[in-house]
């Protein structure tokens, strides 16, 4: 990823209606070099995946029962692979 | 459970958890906090003035939104899933999950009970049903407390006929003796 460029202009048109609009015209360059962002990323998986090998754990080191803690490991592990494989494609989109 | 063997001739007697309605009415709390976001640029922003790269941008703040509560919400629901008394016919277990990494059981021998003691407290818990259990140990300062209980009374109660049960037996085997 070499740079993205967000152009932003919250604009108040009076305090009853309030409209914040994107303003195409002026432009907000921000460059952020590809090894930042993949290391950004890569630190924030990690962290994720850390948080989420400690709950696993604890569910089914202590869980109520097995079942339990196998149905809630399936359904939290496919939010996050979720909605981690979203984050990533948006960033691969972005990179385009 | 990991924390506990259960003795020769030990039997479970009650579970205590927290109460589900309670939980459920936090999921809905989750849900609302999900979702307001994209209700407030809904109707608050001019979604067509976005477009390329800043559409993609909102996008993703809000996916990582959304990813944060996913995992607090499952963080709220291990505490809700682990944390729990167990009264076994010798002794009360409590299972104290605060955070991830702190965890506490201990034990308290039933005959030790000396006073138990039940609070609803407000319209909420009222409605669902739900109050605070605290119980007071001889020759301890501690107190074992747990909170959100659903039908509170009715484990009181049950904790009081093991405890009687419990010591009934202690006489048993002292007039043995």
């Amino acid at each position: 990823m070499h740079a993205i460029i967000l152009y932003m202009d919250f604009s108040v048109s009076n305090p009853m209606n309030t409209q914040i609009s994107f303003d195409t015209e002026t432009p907000l360059d921000v460059h952020l070099p590809g090894p930042l962002v993949s290391g950004g990323l890569l630190f924030f998986v990690g962290i994720v995946g850390v948080f989420s090998l400690v709950m696993i754990y604890h569910w089914f080191t202590y869980g109520r029962n097995k079942v339990l803690s196998a149905g809630t490991t399936v359904v939290y592990l496919g939010g996050v692979l979720f909605f981690i494989g979203m984050i990533i494609q948006i960033f691969t989109s972005l990179a385009q | 459970m990991r924390e506990f063997n259960l003795e020769k001739n030990e039997k479970i007697v009650l579970t205590v958890y927290k109460s589900k309605a309670l939980f459920l009415l936090g999921t809905v709390a989750f849900v609302i906090i999900a979702v307001a976001p994209a209700m407030l640029f809904r109707f608050f922003i001019d979604t067509n003035s976005i477009v390329g790269d800043a559409k993609l941008i909102v996008e993703l703040l809000y996916l990582l939104w959304l990813l944060l509560l996913w995992i607090l919400y499952f963080f709220k629901w291990t505490v809700y899933m682990l944390d729990g008394w167990i009264i076994t016919s010798d002794r009360l277990i409590d299972i104290n999950q605060t955070r991830l990494f702190t965890r506490d059981v201990a034990t308290l021998p039933l005959e030790s009970i000396q006073d138990t003691k039940v609070e609803v407290t407000g319209i909420l818990s009222e409605l669902l049903g739900v109050g605070t259990i605290t119980i007071q140990s001889a020759g301890s300062a501690r107190e074992f407390i747990m909170n959100s209980v659903p039908r509170p009374h009715d484990a009181k109660e049950k904790i009081l006929r093991a405890y009687e049960a419990k010591k009934d037996e202690v006489k048993r085997v002292q007039v043995v003796q």
